[in-house]
C-alpha cells in the first residue's frame, strides 16, 4: 500500500479526552465505574457535569495533568440519555449490537460464553463507563471524588458496577510479563511511537473525524456527536495463573528453561526484552532502555520466527512487517491495560480461589477493523501466518488440543496441550464522546 | 456511511453479508450493470487490470505479494451483450475480515479503473482523491453481491502460503534426493516417512 505524504490535520486536542492519547502511568491505580441511567434528564446533567471533569488531551506533556478521569457511553447509555434515532443508525453495527451479541466472532465460547459473564457485563444495564487513571492511590482518589461528583446524589443515576486496580509490586501483570510496552506513534500528537521503524498511524485510526490509514472519514452524527470522538473496548479477563506456571514447569528441566519457555509464548522475556535483540538469554538493560525495547521488526532479521516465534503473542498482536494476510497498519490499536487482583505468591502452583486478571481497554476509530478483526483474525486463529487453526498460547481460546510451536534449529519444538490461561469474565463497548459532544447531549431536549 | 442492506449486515437477496466457504477458502461473488457505452471501455480496463506486469502472478514477487493477501484467484465475466459483469474472486479465511486489507492492497484507483464503468459506483471512483473512496468501494461490493449457492475447492484447507510453505519443502527434498549420500542417509527410522517417498 503507498501512502502519499499529505499534511495532517489539526486534532483538536482540547475536545479530545485525555484518556484516548495519554499512557497508562507506571506505576498506576485504576477504577472503572458503570453507571445505569434510569432517568433520562438526570442523565443529560450527568453529561454536562461530566464534560466538566472529563480532562482533555490539551496539555499531553504536563506532569500534573497525568491523572484523569475518561466517559464513555455505551449503545444503551446513548438510547437512555435519548440521542436521536438517526444518530444511533449511524453507529456502526457492532457497537450497536454490543460485545455480547459478538461472542462467536470474539471466540468468547465455553467457560468465556456471555451466559458466564460477571453480571452486569452482557446486559442492557451498562449505560455509562467512568475509568479513572492516576500514578497512585492518593492521586486516584482525589480525581475519583471529582469523578463521584458527577452521579452521587443524583435519583436517576445508579453506581452498578465498580473495578479497582492497581499496578502490581513488580509492575508486571499476572503472568509476570512487564505490560504495556508497544504503543503506536500518531501524526500530529507529537507523542512519538516506541517502534522508530514504524511511521506514525493516521490520528482517524483512533480519534474520529479525521483521515484513517484507508483515507475515509466517517464517523457518527451529526458531527458534533462523532467527531473527537473514540471507541472504547473493555474486558475483564481472568488470569489461571496456577495453570500457567504449572504448563511451564510441565514442559521444562530447569526454571531457565521454564522462562524461555515464557519468552518464547510472550515474544517477550518477562522483563520486557524482546527476544529478537536477546533470543536466548534475558537482558534487562534491554527492557529499560526505551529506545531499545520496541526497536525491532520481523520480515528481515527473522522471517521464520527463529527469534520470536510466529506464533507468539506479541508478534500476532502486531506482525509489523512479517509476512502475512492482512496490512498490519490497517490492525493497530492502542491498548491500556490494567491488573486487577493481588499476587499469586511467588512459586505457588495451586489456584488459591482469589480473583486476579487484567481489565483490557482498547481505544480507536474502528471497533471492527482494529479490536475485533485482531481478536478473531490473528490472536484465534494461525491462517494469516500460515499457521492452520494455532491460537495465540497466552490469551487465545484453547481448550487444551492446541499446539504451539516454536521454530528451532536443527527441529522445531512442539508445545502440545495448550490449556486455556485467560478466561473472558465480561465486556463491552463504548464511545468516548469528545467534550463537546457531552454538551451536546446534554442540552438535548426531546 | 454504507448502504442500508450493508448496514444491516445484508447482501443484495437478503442474506448475511459473508461468502460462501469451503474449507479455508471464501468466495465473493459481485453483479454489475455496464454502463450502456462503456462496453469496449470496460473490456480494456479489465485486460489492463489483469494484464498489468505488477499483477503477473508468474512474478515470484507479485506471486508472493498476492499470497500476503490471500487471493486465490479473480475472475471478471462481461455477459448479456456486455451488458452485465460478473466478478469473482476466493480468498483464504474470510472475505469480508480482510476486504479493507485488499481494496488497501490492490489500491482505489486501480478498482476504480473497472468500477467507473459501471452503474452502481458513484462519479469520480476513479479519481484519486475523492474523500471517502475506499469505503465507498466497499460499500459498492456488498451492494450488490450475493452469496454463492455453492463452492467447491480443490485442496480447500490447504492454505496459499501454506502451499509456498510445501513448495520450498519439495524443493528441499528434491535437493535431498539428488546428493549422492541420500539413500544411505534416509535409512534412519525417522526418516522412513521421507524414505517411502523417494521412490519417485
Amino acid at each position: 500500500m503507498t501512502q502519499e505524504k499529505t499534511p495532517f490535520p489539526s486534532l483538536a486536542f482540547d475536545e479530545i479526552q485525555s484518556g484516548v492519547f495519554r499512557p497508562r502511568p507506571s506505576p498506576y491505580a485504576a477504577t472503572y465505574i458503570f453507571l445505569r441511567i434510569d432517568d433520562r434528564k438526570a442523565g443529560r446533567e450527568l453529561m454536562r457535569r461530566a464534560a466538566g471533569v472529563v480532562n482533555s488531551s490539551a496539555d499531553l506533556a504536563s506532569k500534573t495533568e497525568d491523572a484523569w478521569v475518561s466517559v464513555a457511553l455505551t449503545f444503551e447509555g446513548l438510547k437512555a440519555l435519548g440521542v436521536p434515532q438517526e444518530s444511533l443508525d449511524s453507529f456502526p453495527p457492532e457497537f450497536q449490537r454490543g460485545m455480547a451479541a459478538r461472542a462467536e466472532v470474539l471466540h468468547d465460547t465455553g467457560e468465556s460464553a456471555p451466559e458466564n459473564w460477571e453480571k452486569p457485563f452482557g446486559t442492557s444495564g451498562i449505560h455509562v463507563i467512568i475509568a479513572a487513571v492516576a500514578p497512585g492511590k492518593e492521586r486516584l482518589e482525589a480525581i475519583l471524588v471529582r469523578g463521584r461528583k458527577t452521579y452521587e446524589e443524583m435519583p436517576g443515576i445508579k453506581a452498578i458496577w465498580r473495578q479497582d486496580c492497581y499496578a502490581l509490586e513488580t509492575d508486571k501483570e499476572h503472568f509476570g510479563y512487564k505490560d504495556g510496552i508497544g504503543q503506536p506513534s500518531i501524526e500530529g500528537t507529537g507523542i512519538p511511537g516506541n517502534n522508530p521503524n514504524e511511521l506514525p498511524l493516521k490520528a482517524g485510526e483512533f480519534v474520529l473525524g479525521y483521515p484513517d490509514e484507508m483515507g475515509n472519514n466517517q464517523f457518527p452524527q451529526p458531527e458534533v456527536l462523532g467527531k473527537n470522538g473514540s471507541f472504547m473496548v473493555v474486558r475483564k479477563l481472568q488470569q489461571r495463573v496456577a495453570d500457567f506456571r504449572r504448563f511451564l514447569k510441565s514442559k521444562a528441566v530447569s526454571i531457565e528453561e521454564e522462562e524461555l519457555l515464557a519468552a518464547k509464548m510472550m515474544g517477550r522475556w518477562r522483563s520486557g526484552a524482546p527476544l529478537s535483540h536477546c533470543p536466548m538469554h534475558d537482558d534487562p538493560s534491554i527492557a529499560a532502555d526505551p529506545k531499545l525495547r520496541n526497536d525491532f521488526m520481523y520480515n528481515e532479521d527473522d522471517p521464520r520466527g527463529l527469534k520470536t516465534p510466529i506464533e507468539s503473542h506479541i508478534r500476532r498482536m502486531n506482525p509489523r512487517d512479517a509476512d502475512v494476510i492482512g496490512i498490519p497498519r490497517l490492525h493497530r490499536m492502542i491498548r491500556r491495560g490494567t491488573v486487577y487482583g493481588p499476587s499469586l505468591p511467588e512459586g505457588v502452583l495451586e489456584d488459591d480461589g482469589v480473583e486476579r486478571g487484567f481489565m483490557f481497554a482498547f481505544v480507536g476509530a474502528h471497533i471492527d477493523r482494529q479490536f475485533e478483526f485482531v481478536q478473531a483474525e490473528w490472536m484465534n486463529s494461525g491462517e494469516f501466518a500460515g499457521r492452520g487453526e494455532a491460537k495465540d498460547p497466552i490469551a487465545g481460546n484453547n481448550d487444551g488440543t492446541e499446539t504451539f510451536t516454536i521454530p528451532q534449529r536443527p527441529i522445531r519444538r512442539s508445545l502440545a496441550g495448550i490449556p486455556k490461561f485467560v478466561v473472558t469474565r465480561g465486556g463491552e463497548y463504548a464511545f468516548m464522546p469528545g467534550l463537546k459532544a457531552l454538551l451536546w447531549i446534554a442540552d438535548l431536549d426531546n | 456511511m454504507p448502504s442500508p442492506q450493508a448496514q444491516k449486515g445484508l447482501d443484495k437477496r437478503g442474506k448475511p453479508l459473508q461468502g460462501l466457504k469451503n474449507g479455508n477458502v471464501t468466495e465473493l461473488s459481485m453483479f454489475f450493470n455496464v454502463k450502456p457505452g462503456h462496453e469496449k471501455a470496460i473490456r480494456d480496463a479489465i485486460e489492463e487490470f489483469c494484464t498489468n506486469p505488477s499483477r503477473d502472478p508468474s512474478n515470484p514477487k507479485v506471486e508472493k505479494a498476492f499470497a500476503g493477501i490471500g487471493i486465490h484467484e479473480v475472475r471478471l465475466v462481461l455477459f448479456d451483450n456486455d451488458s452485465r459483469l460478473l466478478w469473482l474472486t476466493s480468498f483464504d479465511t474470510d472475505w469480508d475480515t480482510y476486504i479493507d486489507d485488499t481494496i488497501a492492497f490492490i489500491g482505489v484507483p486501480i478498482y476504480g479503473s473497472i468500477l467507473m464503468h459501471t452503474v452502481e459506483a458513484p462519479e469520480g471512483i476513479e479519481k484519486p482523491n475523492l474523500p471517502n473512496a475506499s469505503a465507498a468501494v466497499k460499500d459498492i461490493f456488498n451492494s450488490v453481491r450475493i452469496t454463492g449457492a455453492g463452492l467447491l475447492v480443490t485442496c480447500a484447507n490447504i492454505s496459499i502460503k501454506e502451499q509456498f510453505r510445501n513448495r520450498d519443502i519439495r524443493s528441499a527434498f528434491e535437493k535431498v534426493l539428488n546428493n549422492q549420500g541420500a539413500e544411505e542417509a534416509l535409512q534412519h527410522q525417522a526418516l522412513k516417512p521421507l524414505l517411502e517417498l523417494a521412490a519417485d
